[in-house]
């Protein structure tokens, strides 16, 4: 196989925590602490875990928007994080993101059109006025919004109709890979079908590769090609799609799965209720970060991390189960 | 089993620029004794207006219009406020969507929990924190003793949400009405949650009012579903005939909209268009915009609620024509 | 069921749209939600024609001393036909002085309230923007200039500078910055969490177009509010100081200048502070209901 479009080696994104008047730094909360995975062109990699679990800063330091502390992030063969200032800028034609809040991501004060093009003028691409107000149309109609809408503003759109903006977007600069931050989760159901039927629509049509960030796995599940189900700043288990779900390995993942309500009220299953809450970044546990939680904990649990592991082709997992 | 909860053609309108707009219109529904009733429906469908109304907790500017709200055969709707306090929080007790903003960040934790007992049971202050006690082991929590002298900031969200149900439980309603009580929690930290609820219910034999989106709570929860489209009621009926029969065309699209864990789907189906707005609000069936299957009917005249079978009914034409193909 | 459901034709959509409110010009619908903006606004249009054309509508030179504009005994007039506000203790027309004092006192409002919202929004974007080491240094002298008692502050400087209606209004603006900065640099830090300042940085814009094009646009809105209501208090500011005798200096007319010389007659010539003082509290409270007005307008939930 050729050479993957993205890896991400050992990515870390430490918060100093700090206190007292002289503002010291009193420890670290371990937001992302060493995650690793490949995205392939043109494949969805789905990133699945609770709130405050890293996925979100895992995607947006991806983009250094904000900046990691630790790692490597190879795009197309380039070390992203070595990356001066200009050349950050022209590589950010190639790695876009999407947002989860349809509301919060678009400049309430410019118009779609200036939105639109905005990219478009700082990359100094599609020459004249007239060329680009041709792509802005072009670009609302492959998101699936009319054209003649362009001059009006991002209030005048419903939820749904504003992230197909923020998709739009997205795709001004044609790139090859999207982060996709919760992008469907602030909307409804009917819409966010239509929205992820969207984002399908344009892989196939334009090869994007997406890292695909959601809570809500039965959305990550439907989208994605692999998925990687975070704790706790680390990356526990990666599999296929339908692998993972059919035969989830890490304790974790199988908690997790066993939790999605299934909308059907016949359907009768184990499930396996985790106690407690997530533990705080700042403070994780020893061991295996999972331990307190897990059902299947055992001695060495407690003690030492489990080590990252091919258990089978194409499917890792970081639990002492499977050593 | 008896009604618990009658409400009957219950109309709520808000004030906005261009007057009086109704935000549900002719809602009615029962709720019986020990049983779970969904309230589902996408943002804006009046949900959450159908229970502030029932506890009357509207805005300054929203009122109910019409009809009739009758608990345990007692009529709600235009009740003295005195009188109406004593029905909150003692007969029915609510909780909501959002657990990091409901408690109150300058009480501690017992006080707040207590406070319904005292108001509404006259208890002491030494009676309350021991009842409170009780009520933070009943949901769960770990450390009682300790966590009634906390204040909210030091619990997580799901424990939040144990709080909030605890202070609910506090005089034993006999109704709990839970707007989106899990929407904001983890799927692990849901799966906690509804939980403790079924339990509950069973335990202290109360009915459920539960406001949800997601489909797949209701299916796990619920006893009876009603599907609310643009302020109105569009289905409703027993759990499984609604997602073995569902028959309006917007159930129908809503459960075949969601991915589904098992099993692999190419394409999602979805609804195309939007849910109208108050202000535009279309004559004949509300749905009908959107509608696959939408005549010149549809658009002219409203549909009311036929029956599908026996207690199951769709406010659809398509019910009114059986046998025509769908 | 892995179909997207069929639209309904449009011949069926056009049918199904038909609004129930009727349609108004959004004009008519911010007059009615707002009618205080167009109060205010109106009467800040007043004054500011006024101060243009004072020249025109004066009916006499403001300084003249009119030989038949005091009484046999030297007391001022009453309000008369010739005089239809009266003349003061030097026999010039009070009506004259009046409209041209309109011209200092918004010149002052105006130039001082622009000084400060130029120095106040650049250092407030400056200081939200950058943060670390000079935030905390661009803020810390914020504090200092609002723990001052202000107007101990300008009179010092204008004392030092020499009277005059530039030093007026330089001294207050170069002084009265503070408190924008501090709203400025609330608005900055709010606005750039917003994702669409995340978004511009993901598709490779330059700092200095993010700082102009995206974040100033979506503060400004509080500013011209606050900067309005400041035309207001700064007319006051400038009539405190000339009633004080450091303000705008004789024989030039200003309103707070004709304030301290009616004073002294006031007890047998009350017009001469009358009319100033009305005439003061019609430009204030004009400000004042245009800002909050247009702090309405400004709200995200107003009507649309």
């Amino acid at each position: 196989m050729s050479e993957p479009l993205l890896q991400v080696r050992g990515l870390e994104k430490y918060f100093p925590i700090k206190k007292g008047v002289m503002r010291l730094t009193r420890g670290h909360v371990r937001a992302v602490d060493g995650v690793s995975f490949d995205v392939r062109e043109g494949e969805t990699f789905g990133l699945v875990g609770e709130s405050g679990c890293g996925k979100s800063t895992t995607g947006r330091s991806i983009l250094r928007l904000i900046e990691p502390t630790g790692g490597q992030i190879i795009f197309n063969g380039k070390d992203v994080r070595k990356l001066g200032r200009s050349e950050m800028r022209k590589m950010r034609r190639d790695m876009q993101i999407v947002f989860q809040d349809p509301y919060a991501s678009l400049n309430p004060r410019y118009t779609v059109r200036q939105i639109l093009e905005e990219p478009m003028i700082i990359h100094g691409l599609y020459g004249g006025s007239a060329e680009r107000k041709k792509k802005v149309a072009d670009l609302l109609e492959t998101v699936g919004l009319s054209g003649s809408r362009m001059n009006r503003y991002p209030h005048e759109f419903s939820g749904g109709q504003r992230q197909r903006i923020g998709i739009a977007r997205a795709l001004a600069v044609n790139p090859r890979l999207i982060i996709a931050d919760e992008p469907v989760s602030a909307l409804d159901v009917s819409v966010q079908s239509q929205v992820l039927n969207l984002l399908d629509d344009l892989q196939k049509e334009f090869g994007i590769a997406y890292v695909f960030i959601a809570h809500d796995l039965s959305v990550v599940k439907h989208i994605s090609d692999r998925i990687g189900v975070m704790y706790l700043g680390k990356i526990v288990e990666l599999a296929p799609a339908d692998g993972l779900y059919s035969k989830p390995l890490h304790p974790y993942t199988q908690a997790l799965l066993s939790a999605v309500p299934v909308p059907d009220p016949e359907f009768k299953r184990e499930r396996i209720i985790l106690q407690g809450d997530l533990p705080s970044p700042s403070k994780p546990p020893t061991g295996c970060h999972f331990h307190p939680r897990c059902k299947d904990c055992m001695e060495i649990c407690k003690t030492t991390a489990p080590e990252w592991k091919e258990v089978e082709p194409d499917r890792f997992v970081a639990c002492h189960l499977y050593n | 089993m008896s009604t618990l909860l009658e409400v009957s053609g219950v109309t709520t309108s808000f004030k906005t620029a261009n007057g009086f707009l109704p935000a549900i219109e002719d809602v009615s529904f029962t709720i019986k004794k020990g049983e779970t009733l969904g309230i589902v429906g996408e943002s804006g469908c009046g949900k959450s207006v159908t229970s502030l109304s029932i506890m009357q907790l509207l805005t300054a500017n929203g009122k109910i219009e019409r009809g009739s709200i009758r608990f345990n055969g007692r009529e709600l709707v235009g009740l003295k406020d005195n009188e109406m306090r004593k029905v909150r929080g003692n007969d029915i007790a609510m909780i909501f969507q959002e657990p990091m903003t409901s408690l109150n960040p300058v009480h501690k934790i017992g006080r707040q929990i207590g406070e319904s007992l005292r108001i509404h049971k006259g208890y002491g202050k030494a009676q309350a924190r021991a009842k409170a006690i009780e009520l933070l082991k009943l949901v769960g929590i770990p450390r009682a003793e300790e966590i009634v002298d906390e204040y909210p900031h030091r619990l997580s969200g799901g424990m939040r949400q144990r709080v909030m149900i605890a202070i609910a439980m506090a005089c034993n309603p006999q109704l709990l009405i839970a707007d989106e009580p899990t929407t904001a929690l983890d799927v692990t930290i849901q799966a906690q949650i509804l939980d403790l609820m079924r339990k509950l219910k069973a335990e202290l034999d109360m009915s459920i009012m539960l406001i949800t989106h997601d489909l797949g709570v209701v299916a796990e929860m619920c006893d009876r579903v009603v599907v609310m489209y643009a302020g109105k009621v569009v289905e409703q009926g027993n759990v499984k005939d609604i997602f073995r029969n569902p028959s309006h065309p917007y159930t129908v699209g809503l459960l075949s909209s969601i991915p589904r864990l098992e099993g692999r789907q190419e394409r999602l189906s979805s609804i195309p268009g939007n849910v109208p707005s108050l202000e535009l609000m279309p004559a004949g069936c509300r749905f009908a915009s959107r509608c696959p299957h939408a005549t010149q009917r549809c658009v002219t005249e409203e549909p009311s609620l036929l029956p599908v079978s026996g207690e199951h009914d769709a406010r659809c034409w398509l019910m009114d024509e059986k046998g025509v193909a769908v | 069921m892995s179909q997207a459901m069929t639209p309904p034709s449009t011949k069926l959509t056009q049918t199904l749209a038909h609004p129930q409110g009727k349609v108004q010009s959004k004009f008519v619908r911010v007059l009615k939600a707002y009618p205080l903006v167009f109060v205010g606004g109106l009467m800040v249009l007043v004054l500011i024609f006024v101060a243009i054309f004072a020249d025109k509508l004066a009916p006499f030179n403001p300084d003249y001393q009119f030989a038949n504009g005091l009484a046999a005994d030297g007391a001022p007039l009453a309000p008369n036909h010739t005089f239809i506000m009266g003349t003061d203790d030097l026999g010039r027309d009070v009506y004259s002085r009046l409209l041209y004092g309109a011209r200092i006192s918004l010149e002052v409002g105006v130039f001082a309230s622009l000084i400060s919202l130029f120095i106040g929004t650049s250092l407030g974007i400056i200081s939200g923007y950058y943060g670390k080491w000079i935030d905390s240094l661009i803020m810390r002298i914020t504090d200092i200039m609002l723990a001052f008692p202000f107007i101990l502050f300008v009179v010092a400087l204008v004392a030092v500078l020499k009277p005059s209606v530039d030093n007026i209004f330089l001294a207050i603006g170069v002084l009265g910055w503070a408190s924008t900065a501090r709203i400025v640099r609330a608005q900055v830090l709010a606005v750039k969490e917003f994702e669409y300042v995340q978004a511009a940085r993901a598709l490779g814009s330059r700092q200095w177009r993010i700082l102009f094009r995206i974040v100033l646009p979506n503060i400004m809105a509080p500013v011209i509010v606050l900067t309005t209501l400041a035309i207001g208090n700064n007319m006051l500011l400038e009539s405190t100081l000339s009633f004080l005798g450091i303000g705008v200096q004789p024989p030039t007319p200003s309103w707070g200048s004709m304030l301290a010389e009616g004073q002294q007659v006031f007890e047998y010539a009350p017009w001469l502070l009358y009319y100033p003082g009305l005439a003061l509290l019609f430009s204030v409270l004009g400000f004042n209901l245009l800002g909050d007005g247009l702090r309405e307008l400004f709200n995200p939930r107003r009507v649309r």
